[in-house]
Parts: structure tokens; sequence; C-alpha cells
């Protein structure tokens, strides 16, 4: 891989630690991306997807989040290491989030457009008239008419929710987009729209972007890279050509193998067999070996080191598949 | 908006009549006989039975609640039978007093009871969320009547800083209104704690974080006014209960307030005193519930909405 990585995440390990039990989101993960690209995080619910995009924010709930160990690099900042005030100046400027649910993440005791103006006026020198008007250019680009500054969220359909958030995030030029399942909680013909939005936007901003998403055809969309997570580690990793030509894991096969496909005449999809593994375990090995139809004695006996099966397609596993799809 | 409050204030009118019937009724059914008790033990069957009929009290049931309704529409509200003095009078005197009593304790009460709540959640499980807590359960478990004897025995008997009872300058009411704003300011602290402890963890104040608000401004502007709907919610039912209840707080400092007067009545069987008492604080209570949904909706929009005629709304979902 190369040396110029706009964001670099290295060896981040976060538990969620309360009275009763510890669990492991985020085991060891790193992975970087090169500016102006699009990587995927593809993986289950639970997987620790959320929880590495908002490690990279620092907002995780502290507590009952700890944030083990791991460097971000940003621009080669380490943000770890940053001041809360100089933090501050990172979120909402240089690096941004989409939520998951737009539903609940406007306020809805403030008018829609000073939610947007409120990021806008907090990073930059501008007067309030200057912010309210950046802010009605925001609501424009996403689409929503300018009058309807004045109006609260529960006034806006689920859509239209989404994207004021989208307008919040971008309201300030970030270098760094953290799309949260940006789709999830919309409806299909919605989902569409935001998509196309949001490809839009960053072909025309040129931002980094990380997708989370458990929806490979969105994948397949946006995405220049992926990496699939499991169990909080990432299991594989590599361009989109490499995971969706070359699965290699198991788990990514699997993922693959669950998809419906349109050509074939199957009428059952092929399931992962078992459950998402327990995340307050702490497991050896393979942390997919329970489910995985090729395990050996070996997957459990020590961690396993991922390796490089082609430049820049990492996978974690003793026995990477080779078919190709 | 602005029909929305006529509306409310015309719908105080049955209430107000159908409190008057029921404390009317109730008074009706209850032992004891004012022109007894106006006239003595020693009065004669003929002295008793003629001040019945001055009075109207032989007069059937509804003839004399018609009398009351008419007269209580006419602003009067009748003459006491102990004092023999016109009781609209009697409680305009009165009502200042336990108003300001309970208003002032009710302002003390949420400013000092919200920050303390906040605080409280904001360091949840730490030290001072601890003591926080401990201040308000102490305050909420000790009754106010206990608390205000306790602090006239240190302030007034003990130090001779503050006068025990009776009213005039400033320094007769710090007494009172400390003991009155005592519940309420530990209700208040807890309440806010709770509410807090709520919306701190949803995700618009995440998202607040994210736009790389400072957390000052995420608690107090993001935070609070979502949190503060179940404590406006709280002062409203508090502010009833301290006009009700300050009773026994203007009796423990001889206040002369509603509450001590309705005592007094009680005391003295003074019938159509209290019930005058029970109309005028009935009548406080459902302005005040009014003032409490007002205020909801001046910061919910979206309690603003359902209060605005049907059509606007209808027009903005287009």
């Amino acid at each position: 891989m190369s040396n110029e990585k706009y964001l670099e995440v290295k060896n981040l390990t976060v538990e969620y630690v309360t009275s009763e039990e510890t669990v492991y989101a985020v085991n060891d993960v790193s992975f970087g991306i090169e500016k102006g690209k699009t990587l995927g995080l593809v993986g289950e619910t639970g997987a620790g997807k959320t929880t590495i995009a908002r490690s990279i924010l620092r907002i995780l709930p502290v507590p009952p989040a700890v944030v083990k160990g791991g460097e971000i690099l940003l621009n080669g900042k380490n943000l770890m290491e940053l001041p809360e005030s100089e933090m501050c100046k990172v979120r909402g400027r240089d690096v941004t989030m989409i939520f998951q649910d737009p539903m609940t993440a406007l306020n809805p005791t403030m008018r829609v457009g000073d939610q947007i103006a409120e990021v806008i006026l907090h990073h930059e020198n501008l007067s309030k008239k200057e912010g309210r008007k950046r802010a009605e250019e925001m609501l424009e680009m996403v689409g929503i008419p300018a009058e309807r500054y004045e109006e609260y969220p529960h006034q806006f359909s689920g859509g239209m929710k989404q994207r004021v958030v989208i307008a919040i995030a971008l309201a300030c030029n970030p270098d760094l987009l953290l799309a949260d399942e940006p789709t999830t909680a919309l409806d299909v013909t919605i989902q569409a729209q935001v998509l196309e939005m949001m490809r839009d936007l960053h072909a025309r901003k040129n931002m980094t972007m990380i997708l989370i998403t458990h929806d490979l055809g969105v994948v397949a969309e946006m995405c220049d890279d992926v990496a699939i997570v499991y169990g909080g580690e990432i299991v594989e990793m590599g361009t989109l050509r490499d995971i969706f030509k070359h699965p290699s894991h198991p788990y990514t096969v699997g993922l693959f193998g669950a998809l419906p496909d349109l050509e074939s005449d199957r009428h059952r999809l092929t399931p992962i067999e078992g459950l998402p593994i327990d995340p307050t375990l702490q497991i050896t090995g393979c942390k997919f070996k329970p489910r995985c139809p090729y395990a050996t004695e070996e997957c459990g006996k020590a961690a396993v080191q991922a390796q490089e099966l082609t430049p820049g397609h990492f996978c974690k596993c003793l026995y990477p598949r080779k078919e190709v799809r | 908006m602005l029909r929305y409050i006529l509306k409310r204030l015309l719908l105080i009118i049955p209430i107000i009549v159908g409190s008057i019937i029921l404390v009317f009724t109730i008074m009706y059914f209850c032992p004891g006989d004012p022109a007894t008790m106006i006239l003595g033990a020693e009065a004669t069957e003929e002295q008793i039975y003629e001040l019945r009929e001055k009075m109207g009290l032989n007069d059937p049931y509804i003839v004399r609640l018609g009398r009351t309704l008419w007269s209580y529409a006419r602003l009067d509200l009748g003459t006491s039978y102990v004092t023999g003095r016109p009781l609209t009078e009697e409680l305009a005197l009165r009502i200042p007093n336990t108003l300001r009593l309970s208003l002032i304790g009710i302002v003390i009460g949420l400013l000092i009871g919200i920050p303390l709540g906040v605080t409280s959640a904001v360091h949840h499980d730490e030290p001072i969320d601890y003591i926080g807590m401990l201040i308000a359960l102490v305050g909420i478990s000790m009754p106010g009547f206990w608390f205000a004897m306790l602090m006239v025995t240190l302030f007034a008997v003990k130090l001779r800083w503050l006068p025990p009872f009776g009213v005039g300058g400033i320094r007769y009411w710090i007494l009172p209104i400390l003991s009155s704003c005592l519940g309420g300011f530990a209700g208040n602290a807890r309440q806010a704690r709770s509410s807090m402890l709520d919306v701190l963890t949803s995700d618009y104040v995440v998202m607040a974080r994210a736009k790389g608000l400072p957390e000052k401004e995420v608690i107090w502007k993001h935070a609070l006014p979502n949190a503060m709907l179940p404590i406006v919610m709280m002062i409203g039912g508090a502010m009833a209960m301290s006009i009700g209840g300050g009773m026994i707080i203007e009796t423990v400092f001889a206040i002369p307030g509603v509450g001590f007067f309705l005592a007094d009545s009680i005391s003295n069987r003074d019938y159509i005193a209290i019930q005058s008492c029970v109309v005028v604080i009935g009548m406080v209570f459902t302005l005040m519930m009014l003032v409490t949904d007002l205020m909801m909706a001046a910061i919910d929009p979206r309690i603003k909405d359902q209060f605005s005629s049907r059509k606007r709304k209808k027009a903005k979902k287009v």
C-alpha cells in the first residue's frame, strides 16, 4: 500500500466496560484511505462499524466506552492525542459524520435551518446573516426549498431529515465524511435518491469518505476500497474489484452467498450458518471459526495474522478461498 | 395561539362551575348547622329557625345551589359566618400573600434545582453526582413544615437573626420561602437529572458533539431544552401543590394567606368560607395548568403545532 494515506487507523482497540461485562467492540483494527477515495466498511449489525467511525471523531460515549489503544492519523496528525479544544475544531469541519437514524439525529426543539447554520457559524468567522444564507444554500443543495429554513424536524419526512443531516455534514466542506449507514433507515426509492446525491456531492467536492453499510449493493455503487468487518476485526480488505471478484475470507464468501442473484434460478439463498459471535467473549484465534465450513484445529490456536494475497488485498484467514466470482 | 389561549380560558368556566357544585354538595351533606354555630349553644329553637330562614338555609338544595352559583357569577363569594365580613374582600387580601410565597418558592426551586440536576447528570456516577443526589434526597424526604420548624428554632429562636412568624419586610419572608422551595428544588433536581441522562445519550446530542460544539453548548443549548419538558410538566403540579399545600407553611409562619385562612375556616366550621377557598384554589390551579401548557408549547414546537388551528397545520404539510 502506498504511503500517502489521508486517514490511517492503526491498531484501534475499543471496549465497552460496564460493571457486569466487557464488550470487545473493536479489536486491533488498522486501515487507511487515500485522499478522495471511498472506503466501504461492511459487516453485520454489532460488528463494530459504528464504533470505529465514532472513535475517529472521538464521540464515543465515555463511559462505558474505553479506547484501549491505537492511533488515528488524519493527514499525519494523531487525533487521539489532540486536546479536546483542538478536537472541537476538527469535528464538523475537517471530519463530519452522517448519522444512521435521521429520525433521531436532529434536535426536535430547534429549527432545521438553525441546526445547519450552527455548524457553519461555529467553524467559520461569519455573521449570523451570512451563516443563514449559507445554510439556505445548503438546504437548496440537498434539494429542500430554502423557505423551509424556519421549520422544525417534525414537519419533515424521513428522507428530508436525512438530507438535512447530510447538509449539516457537508456544510463546512469536510475533507473526510463518515457516512454511518446513511440509507438504512430510508425506504428503497429514497435510498436511491440519497445515494445519487451523495455520489454527486462526493465527486464535486473531492472528499474522502468512509461508507458504513451492510448493503453490498450500495458498496458496489459507491466504493473504491472495501473492508469487511466481523467481530470487531477487519477480516478482509482490498479494492472493490479484489473483494467482489476474489472474495477470499470464508465470511466474505458467505456474505456474497447470501445475496440474491437475478441471473440464476436458485430459489433459496445460502445463509451463513450460526449466529454472530458474542462480543463479550475473548476468543483466541479466528473469530469466524465456529461458523466456518473450512475451519481446522489450527484456526483456534493463535491470532490469525493478515496476509497479503495480491498487492493491497489483505485477508485474515489461514485458508483463503481462491474462487473467482 | 391566541385562539387556543382564549379557548382554554373559556374552558375554565365549566371547570369552576363543576367545582362549585361539587364543593357545595359536599358541604350540603356535611353535618353541623351554621345557624346554630353563629347563635351559640344557648339559642332557642325559634331563634335558630328564624336565622335559618333569613339565611335561606331552609330552601331546597337546588334553590340554594342556584343562588350560590348566581352570587359567584357576580363575583360575590358570600359572607363569612364567623367574621361577618364579605369573603371576596377577605380572599382578595390573602391571595397576594399566597401567590408571593408559592411563586417565589417555585422560581428559587427551579434556579437551584435544575443546575443541580444537570450537574449531577453531566457528572453521572462521579462524586459530584452522589453529593447532589444526596442533597436532593434529603430535601425530598424532609417534610416542609418540619424543616420550617427547625429553621425557626435555629434562626429565630437561637440566633435571633430573623423573625419567627408574621408578615412585614423581606426579613419575614426568608424562612417561609426557604421552607416552601425545599420540596420543589429537590424534586426539580431529581427530575432534571433523570431527564438529562435520557437526553444526553440521544442521537442529536451526539450529533451536536460531532458538529464540534464545545460540551457546554451541547448541554445548555441542545440537551437542556429537550430535558425541560418533563421538568415543566412537573412545575405545573408543583405550583398547584404549593398553593394548596402552602396551608401548612402559612400556618407555621402565621402568614395571612389562602391556606391559613382555609385552615382557620375549617376549625371554625365556617362552611361558606371553606367553599370559597376551595373554589379559588381550584381556579388558580386551572390557570397554573394553562400556564404550564403554554410553557411547554414555547419549548417544544411539536406541542405548539397541536395548539395552532388545524387549517394551518394542513397547509404546512403540503
